[in-house]
């Protein structure tokens, strides 16, 4: 594409300054949420490499070692089995990230795409998608889950399965509001008018401009998923134990709180730090990939 | 297609019948009653012909445009009857996938407002390229040619710059002409102009206008200029259909719409303009409103506003008059 002899071609050969590049880096720094960034990368870790990170058996047992306080046999103490807190909080990222992931993907996807196809489409479809995402949402979540999960039984996977379509139907309800604004801009007219086919209308126009929305309300559901989970957990019906779960953990210290604060307090930690780490990244993220915010 | 070819074939390339609406009616099925928003309407298009669809708000300008699109607002819209003959063939009989390969391919349209017809997560070579892979199945390196030679074409300068570029970097003026790049890059015959110009200021207008008077000569595309600015019809338009209430009332070369308006409602369209160094105390306007579209009074719709409305006016619609030509009035007074 490039033109010989084109007035355009030395405007744009000009070399950026040095002293301006290096300005533009910092700004860009300065606006990069970098704490956050660290804590999920090291989430990232924990979550790949727990066993090597971790200096205890997360499931094994030490009664005699019980309530001991942060040290440096136990950088975090032990909980009431004398379980280290430390390698269990390690343990427990790998569940509650992956619960999470998994719900977002899952229920997540769903309510995407049922969002801007009934959104899109209209008529008897969406009416329908409607009524259930309303049916849903007017139902106590954690009052299901405990119903649920006492009739089927303990599991991971029986927490996802109830928990999907609670998050289906939020970002179905929200990204079809998205969808009917979008599809009433001219662009979507412009669109219909150059013979695109439906799906190829909601592929290319609606859905790239939902985007930013959908990143956001995803970093905002993962912090939800963790809490629910964590609730259901410290309510007993949610990860089943012995399994290291964030919410698990909070529950077992709670009688000890006075005498033992470490066991509820690291994990609560835990939890604060992924959640706030998650919607400041969203933000930054949904400001990044919107051209318009982009270059200012 | 089954479809009886009644049509007269003359397949000569200028002058030659490119559009033909005959006795359109689009209506709007509403649990208050039927709008009649379009409501047997009939006008031909010729090869590289400007035709004027003129008419207040709500007189069914923008439906009719949609129509021959076949993209009516569903499901409250329907086309209830009607023939759309482009060349040899009926729009509105064919197949949705196959009016899929008319749309944006040989007819093409212009949206009203820049600002939101382009969308603003691509950039420009993007979004012109759209069409050119979509109709005309290039890609790559010659898709980005045709997209360069649309850009171009619309003088927009630094084309290879403005290329990656988002539509939010672009000014006004240089969006519509993005839209129109957008609209031509695939040789369309027909182009359907949807008041472009009402969201540009008057030196951009200009350009614009000059811009495709230039390129409808280079290409010889046709174009319906759908507008109630009587001073772009003047400029740009070869004929000019009228449109009253979902009809047309009169249809005239643009010449003698301006010096002989034969309907009352043509000549006070043409009293409302202000003229340049004429001082009036108020401008004209023309009385009372346009008809509600779901009980459109009996015989003319116009009368009720016509300053010379007869007996008959209310009892009759008035049969089509014929001004020699192509041209026509719908009005008791022409066939007296």
């Amino acid at each position: 594409m490039a033109e010989t002899g084109h007035p355009t071609a030395v405007i744009q050969a000009q070399p950026v300054p040095l002293k301006r590049r290096l300005r533009n880096g910092a700004a860009a720094l300065r606006r990069t949420p970098l704490i956050p960034m660290m804590i999920l990368w090291m989430l990232l870790i924990c979550v790949a490499f727990a066993p090597l990170i971790a200096t205890h058996d997360p499931v094994k047992n030490e009664i005699s070692n019980n309530h001991a306080p942060p040290s440096t046999s136990n950088f975090l103490g032990t909980d009431t089995l004398g379980r280290d807190v430390f390698s269990r909080i390690i343990y427990g990222s790998r569940i509650s990230l992956a619960l999470s992931l998994l719900v977002i993907v899952i229920g997540g996807g769903t309510g995407i795409i049922l969002g801007t196809v009934t959104g899109y489409m209209g008529g008897l479809a969406d009416a329908l998608v409607q009524r259930a995402v309303e049916a849903i949402l007017a139902l106590p979540l954690i009052l299901v889950a405990l119903t649920f999960v006492f009739t089927f039984g303990f599991s991971f996977w029986n927490v996802i399965f109830i928990l999907c379509p609670f998050v289906a139907a939020r970002f179905a309800r929200i990204v079809r509001g998205e969808t009917l604004s979008i599809r009433e801009r001219d662009y979507v007219a412009v669109a219909k008018v150059m013979g695109a086919p439906t799906h190829q209308i909601v592929l290319k126009h609606i859905l790239p401009n939902v985007f930013n929305t959908v990143v956001v309300i995803s970093t905002l559901e993962v912090g939800h998923i963790i809490l629910v989970e964590s609730s259901l957990s410290f309510l007993g019906v949610g990860i089943p134990p012995p399994n290291p779960a964030w919410g698990l953990m909070v529950a077992d210290g709670r009688q000890y709180i006075t005498s033992a604060y470490w066991i509820t307090l690291f994990p609560g930690l835990a939890i604060l730090a992924t959640v706030l780490s998650l919607n400041l990244f969203g933000d930054w993220l949904r400001d990044t990939l919107d051209p318009r915010r982009r270059q200012l | 297609m089954g479809a009886p070819m009644v049509m007269d074939n003359r397949t000569t390339k200028n002058g030659s019948t490119l559009l033909r609406v005959e006795g359109l009616k689009t209506y709007f099925l509403q649990r208050s009653g039927v709008l009649k928003a379009v409501d047997g309407v009939s006008f031909t298009v010729k090869q590289g012909e400007s035709v004027g669809l003129v008419g207040e708000s709500g007189s069914g300008k923008t439906i009719t445009c949609l129509s021959l699109m076949r993209l009516v607002p569903k499901p409250a819209a329907r086309i209830v009857e009607g023939e759309v003959w482009f060349r040899d063939q009926n729009l509105l009989s064919l197949p949705e996938r196959e009016m899929r390969g008319y749309r944006g391919h040989k007819m093409a349209m212009i949206m009203q407002d820049p600002q939101t017809s382009l969308n603003p997560v691509y950039n420009i070579g993007n979004q012109v390229a759209e069409p050119v892979r979509l109709h005309l199945k290039e890609r790559g390196q010659k898709a980005l040619e045709r997209v360069l030679e649309a850009l171009k074409a619309v003088r927009i300068p630094n084309p290879e710059q403005r290329l990656g570029q988002f539509p939010h970097q672009f000014s006004g003026g240089m969006r519509q002409r993005v839209a129109a790049a957008m609209g031509l890059s695939t040789y369309p015959e027909l182009l359907i102009a949807d008041e472009p110009t009402t969201s540009l200021d008057v030196t951009i207008q200009a350009q614009f206008l000059a811009l495709i008077r230039e390129l409808q000569s280079e290409y010889g595309t046709s174009v319906i200029w759908v507008t109630h600015d009587l001073g772009l019809v003047a400029q740009m338009c070869d004929r000019v259909n009228v449109m009253y209430a979902g009809r047309i009332v009169e249809s005239a070369p643009v010449r003698n719409i301006y010096k002989e308006p034969q309907h009352p409602y043509t000549r006070a369209l043409l009293d409302s303009i202000p003229i340049m160094g004429v001082k009036r105390d108020k401008l004209y306007q023309i009385e009372g409103q346009p008809p509600d579209l779901r009980n459109i009074p009996q015989g003319c719709p116009f009368w009720p506003r016509c300053p010379s409305a007869m007996d008959i006016c209310h009892e009759e619609y008035p049969h089509r008059t014929s001004l020699g030509g192509d041209s026509f009035v719908h009005c008791w007074l022409a066939e007296k």
